[in-house]
């Protein structure tokens, strides 16, 4: 997946994770987002994981990876890149 | 003993030990104790004895500086969950009668409507940041605060539609303080994670006992503490060896951190409570934490934690877990099982409804005559009588003095480990002006103990669901809103006329279990 569309694709999956009544654009902080807890980030992974067809590797299950949409797709653009390159 | 003498006695004995660690600042027993008596200095040319102040700010060393600068002046604190929405936390304000309202940068929004009608919101960053001539320390170890005074006031979730205010006295707080001490025989080498948010009963224990033990206490910040891989790491890099939370936190930790078989070799003592420790999070913990010993302990916030069981090698194997033994109790704690008819029940395997009596019970609820009866329950037992809390909570005694947990009859329910009457669910859902009838059921989860379903009829035709969505994410806290919300043309009912809260329940579990699938 190309980096725009999976960005995109992350900024859908935030929206409905969360059930935002904002619109989530690439640099949305989660924290900011009303229903940001324990329980949203856990099926917001989920989601992802369903969506992309993979499975989200732990190590990157930190804050750092969910400040925003973005940061989730570079994350994610990068372990996709590993794979490829194996 | 009070719960400042503990700490004032570690300030003495152990004045260049690391007490507290908040990112990269740490603070030693001598300076910590100098922040609290500054901050109660500066509290105190405010407020005067007696005054309720709220706390409504995240996790940080200064909102724990401030409950001690609280217990120090006989001030009295209320803290208030940040991510309450604006009418909970103005309710919780107005209900307290708080003098001060302290907030953060991130909580400023909530207050900031001029026609709140609560006068003095301050920040406390600015609050603290002053000079002033700070106070003997010594002075505020004999301040004449009353056992029987009120040192804190934690909000719960309330079937009336209100959150309600259960009222712990220093007295409350000190028996369980020593007990912890004793049973625990933490030391100055003990550190602990502090996870739980300052709003929750947990976090009375890592405080107060962790600084009456000597130990160190690292506050974990949100963004930390709902990341499994990052509580995994924060736990390794401080080389945690206390760790107290509630059992959905550990099956998080146990199934999506990168932790394995020995990976927290350092922690000693696990301690659970606030839900039911399954046979699965308990055989995570034995292989994550070997050498760790691990509690599973009960209490409701209107006790505070009276009992607690040692776990045996092999009980993963059992279907439940005691929560409690009948000698491993809060000193003066009586824990009985009282039948339909208010009698005790002295045999084993015969469940009745826990009831509590001692030193640590709540003296109520806040401003709640009504429910405050459950607080004042007689109990005759070889010719004495106590004064007991009926807990709600069902139990039974097995043949070795175990204390066996079988549930609740009510409609109190827990999520997450935090506490919920679903009639606050269903009284915030029918304030949704289109909404005009409500159910909630609660649908057992293996992760979250329950997920939440509501069913409502809308007043009319017409898609209202996604701003009913909307609403309750603004208006309710997260974890009291409906995962699955079902909208009926009418609610089914009983042959009397009831809603069938039993056809619901099928309905319910259906919808759960498609979302798991999903």
């Amino acid at each position: 997946m190309i980096y725009e569309h999976l960005l995109q694709e992350i900024c859908n999956i935030v929206n409905k994770s969360f059930e935002s009544n904002q619109p989530v654009t690439a640099d949305t902080l989660l924290s900011d987002l009303p229903a940001y807890d324990s329980l949203s980030v856990v099926g917001l992974i989920g989601d992802i994981e369903e969506v992309l067809g993979n499975a989200v590797p732990p190590e990157v299950l930190v804050p750092e990876t969910f400040r925003t949409p973005k940061t989730i797709a570079d994350v994610l653009y990068t372990i996709q890149l590993r794979s490829v390159q194996k | 003993m009070t719960s400042l003498e503990v700490f004032y006695k570690r300030v003495l004995t152990q004045p260049d030990h690391i007490a507290l660690c908040w990112n990269d600042k740490h603070y030693t027993y001598s300076e910590l104790y100098k922040e609290c008596v500054r901050a109660a200095t500066i509290l105190s040319s405010h407020v005067t004895k007696g005054s309720r102040i709220c706390l409504h700010m995240h996790k940080s060393d200064r909102y724990l500086i401030m409950m001690y600068a609280c217990i120090m002046t006989g001030i009295i604190y209320v803290p208030i969950d940040p991510k309450s929405p604006r009418e909970r936390a103005h309710f919780i304000a107005n209900d307290s009668q708080a003098d001060l309202v302290f907030i953060d940068d991130k909580t400023k929004q909530y207050w900031v409507d001029p026609e709140t009608a609560i006068p003095n919101v301050i920040d406390l960053y600015h609050f603290l940041n002053v000079d002033i001539p700070v106070a003997d320390p010594a002075v505020y170890i004999q301040n004449n605060v009353e056992d029987d005074g009120l040192a804190l006031i934690l909000y719960t979730s309330g079937s009336t539609g209100q959150p309600k205010g259960v009222m712990l006295t220093h007295e409350n707080l000190n028996v369980f303080i020593l007990w912890a001490l004793d049973y625990f025989s933490l030391t100055s080498e003990d550190r602990i994670a502090l996870l739980s948010p300052f709003h929750f009963d947990l976090s009375l224990f890592d405080i107060f006992v962790g600084l009456g033990g000597g130990c160190t206490l690292f506050l974990v910040e949100e963004a930390t503490s709902i990341m499994p891989e990052a509580i995994y790491r924060f736990l390794n890099i401080n080389s945690i060896t206390v760790i107290y939370t509630v059992p959905t936190a550990y099956l998080s930790l146990i199934k999506r951190s990168s932790v394995r078989e020995s990976g927290l070799p350092e922690l000693k003592h696990i301690l659970s409570a606030g839900e039911t420790l399954s046979p699965d999070v308990l055989l995570g913990l034995r292989k994550i934490a070997p050498g760790a010993i691990i509690y599973n302990m009960y209490g409701p916030l209107e006790t505070n934690v009276i009992t607690s069981h040692i776990v045996q090698p092999g009980e993963h194997l059992k279907s439940d877990i005691p929560i409690g033994h009948k000698w491993d109790r809060i000193s003066g704690a009586k824990i009985f099982i009282v039948d339909e008819n208010k009698k005790v029940i002295e045999n084993p395997n015969t469940e009745g409804e826990i009831w509590v009596s001692g030193p640590s019970v709540s003296p109520g609820y806040l401003n709640l005559l009504d429910s405050n009866k459950k607080f004042d329950q007689s109990l005759d037992m070889n010719g004495q009588t106590y004064v007991c809390f009926a807990t709600g909570d069902y139990g039974w005694w097995d043949e070795h003095d175990r204390l066996h947990f079988a549930g609740r009859k009510d409609f109190l329910i827990k999520t997450r480990g935090f506490r919920v009457e679903l009639g606050e669910v269903e009284r915030a859902l029918l304030r949704f002006p289109e909404v005009v009838e409500a159910a909630v059921v609660a649908v057992p989860h293996s992760e979250y103990s329950h997920l939440l379903v509501a069913h409502i009829v809308f007043r009319d035709a017409g898609n209202k669901l996604e701003l009913l969505r909307q609403y309750c994410q603004t208006q309710m806290l997260n974890y009291m809103n409906p995962k699955e919300i079902i909208v009926h043309d009418s609610l089914p009912r009983t042959s009397g006329g009831k809603v069938s809260r039993m056809d619901l329940k099928d309905i319910s579990y259906q919808a759960i279990y498609d979302i798991t699938k999903r």
